[in-house]
């Protein structure tokens, strides 16, 4: 992890989580009305990710283990 | 012997009614899970069950892990507790959308013990072949969770009723 470059949180389609759950983490997480996160979840399942606006290292880090501590799989990448 | 549970949501609140058999055995598993999140050795959860690598490489995950593992899990392990703590296994539940919250969270992680693999690997088509033949509990844990899930984000104004 270099400290000084941002990273984009990335979260991933499964098979496990339903899309209510997904949108209701979002719902948590991201502080959004319950609509734009049921429409999050539903793109992810689509398209089978989503990213986030590039953060900061640790930021990034805090919010990818609380997305995962809810269930979800998310990952880190470098932004472009 | 019918099983059911009965999701309703309004003005905030979801109500759970479960048959007395499906109350005793989601409560038996969820206490199983639990006991399991503290354990070690065979019978315990590891990390890597619980959460995916964080990164594309493993030498990065692996660091994440040691930077956030023990809180992440402890935050689960908390989830569950608070879980356990409000229900003892009776036919009704009642959850602000905190309670609910943390009832999805123990339900989606609760499916790792029940799974040949990590749970975000699992195709589609495996879903159902489960460790031990226990198909019906992880259908219980997935349906339930989505359940729980679509009360949680029900409008105030609009009532759910969810029957599975």
């Amino acid at each position: 992890m270099q400290l000084d470059e941002k990273w984009v949180v990335r979260i991933h389609d499964d098979n496990v989580n339903s899309h209510a759950g997904v949108a209701l983490v979002l719902a948590e997480l991201l502080e959004l009305p319950a609509e734009e996160c049921r429409a999050a979840a539903e793109r992810i399942g689509t398209t089978g990710s989503a990213r986030l606006d590039p953060l900061p290292a640790g930021p990034a880090e805090d919010f990818v283990a609380a997305l995962q501590v809810r269930g979800l799989r998310a990952t880190l990448e470098p932004a472009p | 012997m019918t099983d059911f549970a009965h999701v309703t949501a309004w003005s905030g609140c979801v109500r759970i009614a479960f048959a007395p058999n499906t109350a005793s055995v989601l409560h038996g598993m969820l206490s199983d899970v639990a006991a399991r999140l503290g354990g070690s050795g065979r019978k315990g959860i590891a990390d890597t069950t619980l959460f995916p690598d964080a990164y594309r490489y493993r030498k990065p995950s692996a660091a994440f892990r040691d930077r956030h593992g023990a809180a992440m899990r402890a935050e689960v392990v908390a989830a569950f507790d608070r879980v356990l703590g409000a229900w003892s296994g009776g036919t009704e539940l009642e959850l602000d959308l905190a309670g609910a919250r943390d009832l999805r969270l123990v339900l989606a992680h609760a499916q790792s013990a029940y799974l040949r693999k990590p749970r975000w690997e699992v195709p589609a088509d495996e879903l159902f072949s489960t460790r031990w033949g226990a198909e019906l509990k992880f259908a219980w844990l997935q349906e339930l969770e989505s359940h729980v899930a679509a009360a949680a984000l029900a409008r105030d104004d609009v009532p759910v009723f969810l029957e599975l």
